[in-house]
């Protein structure tokens, strides 16, 4: 990177540095660490990234290995997508919000909007609201939306060929086909569609949960992709959920890292379902968790599209560009918001989102104030947005590309996370792939390790979290939280049971059934017909709830259903 | 209190995924505080009482992102009674909104713990209450 010359001087003035030092500090130590615990120096140097190759290591925006961003130009040609996510009570009320962030100037690439609607709880995990199990949750932290009548309540009018709809649920394929179906039923076909699914059937790797045990979870996933390869190539099927591993425990190293082995799991597994990674690979899109410790959240950010790049080109014999650039959405921390004094929020969501864009994200959410104290009111949700175009229109930092390349510092601690990212990925390889590692409970421990370790440093005052630990006021809460419509889970349950009587119930049965006949297909290994038996169902008024029950007669559901643990 | 002298705690949470780590942490801290812990997901309200039954439990603990507690809550509370388990301390943590809690301290929970809670408060509410709770 440097010449004899230069490099000869930085030794110089770095020994008169650190004599000066020595002098003035009488000898008091100024090495930290990272969060994630790599030590630091309080000053950094050309000689820290001597060794760093310039073609290799950084090079140009928009060439391989991308570490400095996907694109040649990209804020300065757009921005990154606004993606606040939504959802709250009946489609209707979603509606309501979806049309209030629009009016708050929400937008997207060339002009396409993405709303990034999330469900309730029972709709996370295939449950309708007819039954005993959605008690108490029906609409409440998310749109309780289980029918072709309420995708048209919440979706009508609007044009769905030309905006991204973002399906945010647990078990991805019954919502995704109801919403193939809904779509087709207006006339709009099914190749036109835009928008993304989370294809999350992974979390469940991460804590125990209600979820596809993991090896029917991985074939459902690919089912999932190799149905969007064939017939919606703009799709993206994939979130690799690393806001999740974040929030469950993980530092940015581990967060990367485990998100790289997840995405890996995948692709192997669409690999051998005999799709083209060029294909497959360019719907694979990571949900990004931006969080305190401001540079090395950038620095993971910039290793982790090398990371990528290099895997999907070395791995994959990847050949396209678009299938080695790192899709990402950001989802700013959550478990770093606290509820005292909850106005502070803003800012530490703000520097967060700062990071983020410096990082060169290109979607962004970012969670609401108040969302430790409830889910957010229509102004804590705009703000969020607010925060997200004062980043754009007032800051400036949109101006350069990759602006903090080449400083000393976070050069070096890119190729440190590029490091510590492979020697972790390698971990994972040598336990046997991801699928074991989980299953002998590697991630597990790191994360609950994570946890813990961050809640004693807090209760230490080792370290310090502003009005929680340090600067407490006295404070009567005045932020009020927000609560859905009372109504909202009686007109639910009714409609869904309305919708229910007046189907042919013989038809829906059939369908239903084809729905099992596909999964014993899928289950030995034969990809293709799960997808389109769910998109019958949905088409012949099988409720999210029904369809996700006929998956579950075949694909293993757990096991760690009622999972209780003793100690 | 178990045969061994040691609080039983159970710790439960609605369909436990991600959003777990809250109430990890204080099954660790219960653990390291010498408790009996039973940590544990449930689909439906009398479950949470089939298992402290089960259990014999001390103490139940729930951990709430929704205001699911307006409907699991009461029928906790009912089935303890019914299974003359009204000894059973019950405490419920997570986002819950202030104006709540008086409520729900009416329908008899004893403590609630939000968002940056003390977990050593509930340690040693369990240690000075629980020794002195009737069967």
């Amino acid at each position: 990177m440097f010449d004899e010359k230069t490099l000869g001087e930085a030794k110089k003035l770095q020994e008169q540095w650190l004599e000066a030092i020595a002098k003035i500090y009488q000898g008091k130590e100024f090495t930290t660490k990272t969060n994630s615990g790599i030590p630091i120096k309080p000053v950094y140097t050309p000689l820290d990234i001597q060794d760093l190759d310039y073609q290799k290591d950084i090079a140009m925006p928009g060439t391989y290995p991308y570490m400095r961003s996907n694109y040649p130009i990209h804020y300065q040609f757009q921005p990154w997508v606004n993606q606040p996510v939504h959802g709250y009570g009946l489609p209707e009320h979603t509606k309501e919000r979806m049309d209030a962030l629009t009016k708050a100037g929400m937008e997207g690439y060339f002009g396409a909007r993405s709303y990034n609607l999330v469900w309730d709880y029972p709709g996370y995990f295939g449950i309708d609201p007819d039954e005993p199990d959605a008690e108490g949750y029906i609409g409440k932290d998310g749109v309780s939306c289980n029918t072709l009548d309420d995708f048209a309540r919440m979706l009508d009018g609007l044009d769905i060929s030309k905006n991204n709809i973002i399906l945010i649920n647990g078990d991805t394929l019954p919502m995704f086909a109801l919403y193939i179906a809904y779509a087709e039923n207006r006339g709009v076909p099914r190749g036109s569609l835009r928008g993304n699914t989370m294809n999350w059937v992974f979390t469940a790797w991460y804590a125990p949960n209600f979820m596809w045990e993991t090896e029917d979870a991985l074939k459902l996933a690919t089912e999932n992709i190799h149905f969007c390869v064939k017939n919606i190539p703009r799709w993206n099927h994939t979130n690799i959920q690393g806001h999740a591993i974040s929030e469950t425990g993980a530092d940015a190293i581990h967060q990367m890292s485990f998100c790289l082995g997840t995405a890996r799991a995948v692709a192997d597994s669409c690999k051998a379902a005999g799709l083209n990674p060029d294909d497959f690979l360019t719907g694979i899109g990571f949900q990004i968790a931006q969080c305190n410790d401001f540079f090395e959240y950038i620095c993971m950010f910039r290793a982790w599209r090398k990371l990528w790049a290099r895997m999907t080109r070395e791995r994959y014999g990847a050949t396209k560009p678009a299938a080695m650039h790192l899709r990402t959405h950001t989802n700013t921390s959550c478990f770093e918001l606290v509820k005292q004094q909850p106005l502070n929020n803003i800012i530490r969501s703000a520097y967060h989102a700062l990071g983020a864009a410096l990082s060169g994200t290109t979607a962004m959410q970012i969670p609401a104030y108040d969302e430790p104290i409830g889910i957010p009111t229509e102004e804590s949700a705009i703000l969020t947005l607010r925060i997200q175009q004062i980043l754009v229109h007032e800051t400036g930092i949109t101006k350069v590309g990759d602006p903090l390349a080449g400083s000393y510092y976070v050069e070096w601690l890119t190729k440190r996370m590029e490091e510590e990212g492979e020697k972790i990925l390698k971990e994972i390889e040598d336990a046997g792939g991801f699928v074991k590692a989980h299953k002998a409970g590697m991630l597990a421990r790191v994360l609950r390790k994570g946890c813990d370790q961050w809640r004693d440093e807090i209760d230490k005052g080792k370290r310090i979290v502003v009005g929680w630990n340090k600067y407490q006021i006295e404070e009567a809460l005045k932020v009020k939280a927000f609560r859905p419509d009372p109504e909202v889970a009686r007109i639910s349950v009714e409609r869904i049971r309305e919708y229910k009587k007046r189907r042919d119930q013989a038809k829906t049965d059939a369908a239903l059934n084809g729905v099992v006949e596909a999964c014993k297909k899928l289950k030995a290994g034969e990809y293709g017909h799960v997808m389109p038996a769910c998109i019958e169902a949905a088409k012949a008024h099988a409720t999210a709830g029904e369809i996700s029950k006929a998956l579950r007669k075949v694909m293993r559901w757990g096991p760690e259903y009622n999972v209780m643990l003793k100690f | 209190m178990s045969t061994n002298g040691r609080p039983k705690v159970l710790l439960v949470k609605h369909w436990i995924d991600i959003h777990d780590r809250g109430l990890r942490l204080i099954a660790s801290r219960c653990r390291d505080a010498g408790f009996e812990v039973v940590y544990a997901s449930y689909s439906q309200p009398e479950e949470v009482v089939k298992m402290a039954v089960q259990e014999d439990v001390d103490v139940v603990g729930m951990s709430f992102f929704t205001s699911a507690y307006e409907a699991h809550l009461p029928k906790v509370v009912e089935g303890l009674k019914k299974n003359k388990m009204n000894h059973v301390m019950i405490v419920l943590g997570g986002v819950i909104p202030d104006e709540d809690y008086d409520m729900l301290k009416k329908q008899g929970v004893r403590a609630i713990y939000g968002a940056g809670s003390d977990v050593n408060q509930f340690i040693e509410l369990v240690k000075a209450d629980v020794p002195k709770q009737k069967k």
